[in-house]
């Protein structure tokens, strides 16, 4: 009996903390012509909350067929991105990016050592010997980010209720042309449609020659 | 023009195979690229400019039904991430030698974590002048066949040289400037004067004996045969080529190119050709639509003797339209072209002439490419009235092409 009350009263807390601290932003991000935009980055800060609690402190891209994958990943200000290499030849991954600069020879099936991005912004990531690979790793000092899907939709959890701003980068947003963040109530579970202009993927990229 | 003799090994090319040859194994990643094909093809009932014809086609009378395309391999060595050989062979039974050499070179790239990147390229290579052609074996994505322009850049341009790049990157621009001094290619011009602007994917071998227009021979019987690359005077020649590509306005670009062969120098009964150009080029894709532009305008010159100059202007523009729907894309294209030779007796090697090409192609899959391509030239080009025929011309080739990627 004693043990029954115990469980009602774990769950009557949780409810009563799921409740307190708002619920889940549901977004949905479109281009200018209403479809999809998958691989976009939304995020959510205030003025009060702490910095990247809810974004990755770490995230993984891998090499396969000449190509980084995924795309786009997240890393919260301070985080770290490891690169593998599953692809069948040597890579030499660089970033000559403002909020970051490196390069390293990554081998056939070696992990490379964690690359710290202690600042916030985006990175394009390149291969010196396959000009055709490109990555980009999206640095966040808001508290909440996530990346869209195939559909267009990323899900931030456990956002509290009250007064937010959500901005959204795209890696075919040209730069200076991103919105400007949209103010957004956030009282329990909340949805969020996003619109972002992005320019074409460079045609001739499915058969282009890169070297 | 006389019929050559098998051309000498190329002095460029040699030590970049030998480099290929030699190096160890250990270490060294190795790629491997490339395709063939097989065509089916409606050709003109005029004579196709690889036999020897004043026609602007790759096939004429004598070809059509099922034709067998090019078999083409590009591997690339990885030597340092640095330090990658390239070679590109193509096969083809058909005509000239059945395996030869497009490019082969070495380049040094060292990797930049700024703003800067310079490289060098050391061997033989294609001008990076096309638009168009910037696949796998210098084919393009859009159409079978290139522009008039960069048909005539396989046709007889190759840089037999060392090619320096200096890059300036922004996130929102990047400018490029590329320099090369080459030599081996003074004989360039001969087949843009005897045979005009032309319309051809299948870009001159390295180490193939260039087929001239008959009437190239003087009244010698044909074929008649020159050497392409070949070094005459030993004066180096060079281009600059500058682009600019800001990410809202698309992309820019300039070249001067010259060969500075001396018109003066005849060697083994060919004659130096000096060619020089200047060609821009602008690029755009607006959405699913990609637009294309080039324009050129040179001039070759011959003074084979004290009595005769002959100086042949040519100039050639195209706009090409290309719209990309992932595993389908269709491209349409106008050129236009023209030739006038200035000579010290009157010429007849002037022509007028445009184009119309479209081609639509599909992907199913990504090793499996079909593209179908009509070409419709409406010419005029003097020097046909010396065999008796008549001097405008209405050509129009179809093809439909099947090509395996590997």
């Amino acid at each position: 009996m004693f043990h029954r009350l115990l469980s009602l009263f774990a769950v009557a807390s949780a409810i009563a903390c799921s409740t307190a601290s708002g619920g889940t932003v549901d977004v949905v991000v479109t281009d200018a012509n209403g479809k999809p935009a998958a691989n976009a980055v939304v995020a959510l800060a205030n003025d009060t909350a702490q910095p990247a609690s809810h974004v990755p402190p770490r995230s993984v891209i891998d090499q396969q067929h000449e190509t980084f994958l995924p795309l786009v990943v997240l890393v919260r200000k301070g985080g770290e991105v490891v690169f593998t290499n599953n692809d069948t030849t040597m890579h030499q991954v660089y970033s000559f990016s403002a909020i970051k600069q490196f390069q390293f020879e990554i081998d056939k099936g070696q992990v490379s050592k964690p690359v710290i991005f202690d600042k916030a912004g985006v990175a394009a990531i390149g291969c010196n010997i396959h000009d055709n690979m490109v990555a980009y790793v999206f640095v966040a000092d808001a508290p909440y980010a996530a990346i869209t899907d195939a559909k267009g939709t990323a899900e931030l959890r456990d956002v509290p209720d009250g007064a937010w701003h959500a901005s959204v980068w795209h890696p075919q947003s040209r730069i200076g042309k991103q919105p400007a963040p949209t103010a957004l109530a956030v009282a329990g579970d909340t949805r969020l449609a996003l619109k972002i202009q992005i320019s074409a993927a460079p045609a001739m990229s499915r058969m282009h020659k890169d070297y | 023009m006389k019929r050559a003799n098998r051309p000498a090994a190329l002095p460029v090319v040699t030590p970049v195979l030998a480099l290929l040859l030699a190096t160890p194994a250990f270490g060294i990643d190795f790629q491997f690229e490339g395709y063939g094909d097989i065509r089916l093809v409606m050709a003109p009932k005029t004579d196709s400019l690889l036999d020897g014809g004043l026609g602007k086609l790759r096939f004429g009378e004598d070809d059509g039904g099922i034709e067998p395309g090019d078999i083409v391999g590009e591997g690339r060595a990885i030597i340092l991430p640095e330090l990658t050989a390239t070679a590109t062979v193509r096969a083809n039974p058909d005509y000239g030698p059945a395996v030869d050499l497009l490019e082969a070179f070495v380049r040094y790239r060292p990797v930049s974590t700024n703003a800067w990147r310079w490289s060098v390229k050391l061997g033989a290579f294609f001008p990076p002048l096309s638009l168009e052609n910037d696949q796998v074996g210098w084919t393009s994505f859009w159409t079978i066949t290139p522009s008039a322009i960069n048909s005539w850049v396989g046709d007889e341009l190759r840089i037999l040289g060392a090619e320096g790049t200096l890059e300036y990157r922004r996130e929102d621009q990047t400018i490029t400037l590329v320099g090369a001094v080459f030599g081996w290619n003074d004989p360039a011009g001969v087949v843009m004067a005897d045979r005009g602007w032309d319309f051809n994917d299948r870009p001159q071998g390295l180490f193939e004996h260039n087929r001239l227009p008959d009437i190239s021979g003087f009244g010698a019987p044909p074929p008649v045969y020159g050497k392409l690359f070949t070094e005459m005077d030993g004066r180096p020649g060079w281009y600059l080529d500058l682009s600019w590509e800001p990410e809202d306005l698309g992309g820019f670009e300039i070249m001067r190119y010259d060969n500075d062969a001396d018109p003066r120098r005849i060697k083994d009964g060919q004659i130096a050709w000096a060619t020089s150009f200047w060609d821009v080029g602008y690029q755009k894709q607006l959405g699913k639509m990609t637009v294309l532009a080039q324009g050129m305008t040179g001039s070759t010159t011959i003074v084979p003797s004290d009595f005769y100059r002959q100086t042949t202007d040519f100039r050639s523009a195209y706009a090409l339209v290309g719209y990309d729907l992932d595993k389908w894309w269709m491209a349409a294209r106008f050129d236009v072209f023209d030739t006038r030779t200035r000579a010290t007796f009157p010429s007849d090697a002037n022509e007028d002439g445009h184009a119309i090409t479209l081609s639509m192609s599909w992907l199913p899959e990504k090793w499996l490419r079909f593209t179908g391509e009509m070409i419709a030239i409406d010419d005029r080009r003097d020097s046909r009235a010396e065999t008796g025929e008549d001097p405008h011309r209405n050509e129009t080739q179809f093809q439909l092409l099947a090509r395996i990627y590997f």
